[in-house]
């Protein structure tokens, strides 16, 4: 490891590079985008949750005057490739299917033609006249009736991958089933003193981001297409294009916009590849920007699930043994992040004997998406509910129950390798000495603790520094900026340089403009397209160390740097130090441009773990909750600019709330969802929360020159448990199944009044 | 949303000349445009009454005020008259929507604003109400937030206002001004059960004006409060709400006012729950009892039960916080 570094402006809070344009409205997202002759477009969508698609007839549309252009399945080729994408591989034919139906509609909202006309309302309209012929099928509305005898079958070729189970082969609606096990888990349950186990189950949520999906596409008569839209990868929206299409990939660039949220979401391509084929059919660029309720209905919400844990213990509270079944809705395509989730749900604790079977349910919903740390908030739901079990039954204070069965450095992950340094200890030990864990409680409030763990990403990055003659630098890297990426990056690239973060100018690169570079996603950003940054500053760096060794005439090795200065060796004559401004001035005359590069693949990044307090009151006579306070601790690794890390985990703590407290996808029996607008799916605002209270802790991540570790998806993970194990302290009562909303609360508080309580 | 033919109206008359078949007044818009672009309000001309000189609240004789048609809503709720004399009615406004909707939403607006019932908002749903003999989706739908008083076989959405429920229980009126004349019609007349109907919401006239809201002297409003029950602390409609006032002298209760929100088809006074508790002191039992009144007729669908707990509950509450003034 190497030694704790001075930092000059790595751990400082400069003001955020975007942040003017974007409160003054100058920033240009997604819809803001106008071309010359553009089209709109809009996209047909099944009123049906399945159904077979007998026939298309879009004569009527096409003959709609203003309209020129109209696509449906049949206009995109069958495609069989897949985009790597680290934490899955994205399949393209479902991609394909899920942008646009070809023979079957799976859920409410499923594409299945599109419109390019001169104006919306005539793109409405024509599209109204397209006549789909559907022959209706029952849906299959979630995991029981996926799973149930009879069930309606929503791929009739599926076959369930991976480890087989006890129903494998024949029609299913179960896409894949994994095991994790280690130890002998009967033999660790007859060890055990205390055995609990429980049921839970989560409703579909979305990620809710603000801004729709939006996009303008042009293709010309060479095959030569550009892309505009909003996204967390605009190369994955490249190649995902270019496949679905049948275009090349050399020829589509793809432009990214400012982006208005994504937490996942925004990875797939819904509107970009039917913009495009549409735009290449008309010759004229069009634009389509999604409706909210399409938004809910028709991109990528994260699984409803099922969880069954059981975990033993001994009196002292060492866990023993675990067994866990999950079942998590895909949606209409094979991949949910059930796999994830088995995999994070024991990543805190030593457990010596484990069993944990994993299920990939397909169902007629939307097909999910990213959704910060995929998986592994439900699956912490399910275990840490249980842990507080634990924890009560033995009387053992929650934290301390934590801290005797934290895994350490050294220890195996329950997913396979041995961690390195990691702050799980750490951030426990801040919690039990914060104020907050001693704080007194007033009446019906409860106080709950949980943990979260996320892998994080590393995957592929590249960054371009430029200096300009002035001394001042410009980053390029291809990352969309979610969560404050290019101040982080320019930070490092100054830090590095040794010139002002305010003479850094940090920018998102198109397809063309930047290299091959993974998506915004994973926290990977500020860890692995960081490090890029940092490399390609260093590379900078040398150039100008080369370039002083010119001047003064000495050799390149003799040139020192400091300071951001390059220092003459010493005893050279007339030479003093010159600063990054100096050396660049005179860039022309040694040997023209500066420009650092740094290209790099991270297989792996230094997981992370979060530690949660949560106080909650319940109206005993309505069932409302407040949460009235909430502190979150987490091991950072190395805060670069610890403003933006604080408002990943109040983020990710907002909307562990909303999912906790209030939001769902609420579904009628055939398949609608019937509350696709914020005022009926119900996020949090801002009169729900308190001031969430952050603790930053850094334990150094080994793998990053300067500590980092992704911030961004492990405050996501604890608020689900935290928030019902503090209604469980509240109430007395352990909810199983979120969210918990007034009216399952109220009926809960009633049901548990209404029997007599043993003495 | 289809296109449509925008007027901008200099005075009333131009206003009312300019409301042909299918014409609607453009206020605030929070309703109106927010239905525009759902397809489900489809007028073919919008005529914008903004410039109309009905922005201002005043006194009437006796200790009454008369509130324009144009007047914010939170330029109502925040008015030093409402304030003092019907603090329900400015508690009931700070209580709807957002800060950024009341800043926009009118009075008049307010009162034709329509029903949250999911269905009625989907167009690809069946729905009496959007489309008359369409059908309920909701009879046997996703009914949670659906009314359990003055429902028909026909619809059980509810009224969502907040603004209105004070205003039933304060006896407001509301003045209209149209092609025949002006009139004046009482509030809790003004909204209409569903009944065979449910397209027909309010006894406004096609072309009618709402001008003003005239709010009668109330001597023990001051004596008030309203309690809205809702899934989260804002931009939620109300799951069930009440506005009370409570005239107490010598420890009992001489005369009292309740009206309903979020459970019934319309602002829902409550007259029965009202006379059972003249004579009787404020306590917890004859605020239950007021309750139960108020509930007696409550006919809950498959998601909707609770709400009859609830909105009792909530009715107690708001009738031990007026108790409770000094
Ligand atoms: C997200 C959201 C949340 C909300 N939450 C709440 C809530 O919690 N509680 C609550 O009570 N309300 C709530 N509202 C509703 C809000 O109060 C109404 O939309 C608002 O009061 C309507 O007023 P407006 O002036 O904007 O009406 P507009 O939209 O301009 O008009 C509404 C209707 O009234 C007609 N109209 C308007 N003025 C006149 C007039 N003078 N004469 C004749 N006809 C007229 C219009 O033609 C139109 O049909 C919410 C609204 C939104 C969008
Ligand atoms: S309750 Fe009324 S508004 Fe809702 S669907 Fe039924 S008829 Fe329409």
């Amino acid at each position: 490891m190497t030694a704790p570094r001075d930092f000059k402006y790595v751990g400082t809070r400069p003001i955020r590079h975007d942040g003017v344009d974007k409160v003054t409205g100058r920033a240009s997202y997604g819809a803001d985008a106008a071309w010359p002759g553009m089209l709109h477009g809009f996209v047909l969508r099944s009123p049906h949750a399945h159904a077979r698609i007998v026939s298309i007839d879009t004569g009527a549309a096409e003959a709609v005057p203003g309209v020129h252009a109209v696509i449906t399945g049949k206009d995109l080729p069958e495609t069989t490739a897949t985009i790597a994408l680290g934490e899955a591989a994205i399949d393209l034919r479902d991609i394909g299917d899920n942008v646009l139906a070809k023979t079957k509609t799976l859920y409410h909202g499923h594409a299945v033609a599109a419109v390019a006309a001169t104006t919306i309302d005539i793109a409405r309209e024509a599209a109204a006249a397209i006549e789909v012929v559907y022959d209706v099928l029952e849906p299959v509305t979630g995991i029981d009736r996926a799973l149930g005898a009879g069930a309606p079958i929503l791929h009739p070729a599926l076959v369930t991958k991976g480890a087989a189970g006890p129903d494998a082969g024949g029609p299913t609606n179960i896409a894949s089933r994994m095991e994790l096990k280690r130890g002998d888990v009967d033999a660790g349950f007859a060890e055990a003193d205390l055995v609990v186990e429980r049921e839970f189950r989560t409703p579909m949520v979305h990620q809710g981001y603000i801004e729709p999906h939006a996009c303008i596409a042009r293709c010309g008569e060479d095959g030569r297409a550009v892309v505009w839209c909003t996204t967390q990868g605009p190369f994955v929206v490249r190649d995902a294009c270019a496949a679905i299409v049948g275009l090349d990939p050399a020829n589509v660039k793809v432009v990214p916009s400012e982006i208005g949220g994504g937490f996942g979401g925004k990875i797939v391509v819904y509107l970009e590849p039917l913009a495009l084929a549409l735009a290449r059919k008309a010759r004229r660029p069009v634009k389509i920007v999604m409706g909210r309720d399409d938004v809910f209905r028709a991109t990528g919400p994260t699984s409803g699930s099922k969880v069954r844990v059981k975990l033993g213990a001994k009196r002292d509270g060492t866990i023993v043994a675990a067994s866990a079944s999950l079942w998590y809705e895909a949606g209409a395509y094979a991949g949910s992040p059930v796999g994830a989730g088995a995999m994070c749900m024991l990543a805190a604790y030593k457990v010596p004997n484990f069993f944990i079977e994993a299920y990939d349910v397909v169902v007629n919903k939307p097909k999910v998406a990213a959704y910060r740390a995929p998986g592994s908030p439900i699956a912490a739901f399910a275990v840490e509910s249980v842990v507080d079990e634990i924890a009560r039954e033995l009387k053992i204070d929650p934290i301390e129950l934590r801290l005797m069965n934290a895994n350490a450095e050294g220890d195996r992950a329950p997913y396979g390798p041995k961690y390195g340094p990691i702050g799980l200890a750490q951030i426990l030990e801040a919690a039990r000495a914060h104020p907050h864990w001693r704080a007194p409680l007033g009446a019906n409030q409860g106080r709950g603790f949980a943990v979260g763990f996320w892998f994080n990403a590393g995957m592929n990055s590249s960054a371009t520094v430029t200096l300009n003659s002035d001394g001042s630098a410009a980053v390029v890297t291809g990352n969309p900026d979610i969560g404050g990426t290019r101040a982080a990056q320019a930070m490092m690239a100054a830090e590095e340089l040794g010139i002002p973060v305010e003479r850094v100018r940090s920018n998102v690169g198109d397809t063309d403009g930047s290299g091959f570079t993974d998506v915004t996603g994973g926290s990977r950003v500020c860890y692995a397209t960081g490090m890029a940054v940092i490399r390609a500053a260093e590379d900078a760096r040398e150039q100008l160390r080369a370039r002083a060794a010119t001047i003064w005439n000495v050799s390149k090795d003799a040139v020192g740097w400091e300071n951001g200065r390059a220092i003459p060796p010493a005893g050279t004559e007339k030479a003093s130090p010159m600063t990054v401004a100096e050396l660049t001035a005179k860039m022309t005359q040694t040997g023209g441009p500066i420009v650092g590069r740094a290209s790099l693949y991270a297989p792996m990044a230094g997981p992370a773990f979060g530690a949660h307090i949560c106080d909650l009151e319940v109206d005993p006579e309505t069932g409302r909750s407040r949460i009235v306070r909430y502190t979150a601790f987490q091991d950072v690794g190395k805060a670069v600019h610890p403003s933006y890390v604080e408002g990943q985990m109040q983020g990710g703590v907002a909307q562990g709330i909303g999912w906790a407290l209030n939001e769902e996808y609420i579904y009628s029996a055939d398949g609608v969802m019937e509350n696709a607008g914020f005022l009926d799916y119900r996020m949090p605002v801002a009169s729900d929360l308190p001031m969430i209270e952050t603790v930053i802790v850094e334990v150094a991540n080994p793998l990053h020159p300067y500590g980092v570790r992704g911030v961004g998806e492990v405050p996501i993970v604890p608020p689900l448990a935290a928030v019902a194990n503090a209604m469980r302290d509240a109430t007395g009562i352990r909810f199983t199944e979120l969210p918990l909303s007034p009216p399952r609360v109220l009926e809960a508080i009633e049901a548990a009044a209404a029997v007599p309580v043993e003495a | 949303m289809d296109p449509f033919r925008f007027v901008a109206a200099a005075d009333e008359h131009a206003a009312r000349a300019a409301a042909s078949a299918g014409a609607r007044y453009l206020a605030g818009g929070t309703t109106l445009v927010d239905l525009m672009k759902l397809h489900v309000e489809r007028p073919r001309t919008v005529v914008d009454i903004n410039a109309l000189p009905l922005t201002e609240i005043a006194e009437t004789p006796g200790g009454g005020v008369r509130v324009g048609a144009l007047v914010r809503n939170s330029d109502m709720a925040h008015h030093p008259l409402i304030r003092a004399r019907f603090p329900l009615l400015s508690q009931a406004l700070l209580a709807g929507a957002s800060p950024q909707i009341r800043n926009m939403a009118t009075t008049g607006g307010n009162l034709l604003q329509r029903t949250r019932c999911y269905y009625f908002r989907d167009t690809s749903a069946a729905c009496n109400k959007r489309e008359p003999g369409s059908g309920c989706s909701a009879l046997d739908g996703c009914n949670r937030i659906h009314a359990v008083l003055g429902t028909s076989d026909h619809c059980i959405a509810t009224h969502p206002s907040d603004m209105c429920v004070a205003l039933a229980a304060l006896d407001a009126f509301v003045l209209l001004s149209g092609p025949r004349g002006s009139r004046v019609v009482p509030l809790v007349e003004f909204h209409l059960m569903p009944g065979d109907h449910p397209e027909r919401e309010t006894a406004i006239e096609p072309g009618e004006l709402i001008t003003a809201v005239d709010v009668p002297p109330l001597g023990f409003a001051t004596r008030s409060a309203y309690v809205k029950v809702r899934d989260r602390a804002s931009y939620a409609f109300a799951l069930a709400s009440a506005a009370v006032a409570l005239d107490l002298r010598g420890g009992e209760i001489r005369d009292a006012r309740i009206a309903l929100g979020g459970v019934a088809t319309k602002p829902w006074r409550a007259r029965e729950a009202e006379r059972t508790l003249v004579g009787r002191p404020p306590d917890a039992a004859s605020f239950r009892a007021a309750a139960d009144a108020a509930l007696a007729g409550a006919r809950p669908r498959a998601h909707n039960g609770f709400k009859i707990e609830l909105a009792k509950r909530t009715i107690v509450r708001a009738l031990t916080r007026a108790g409770a003034m000094a």
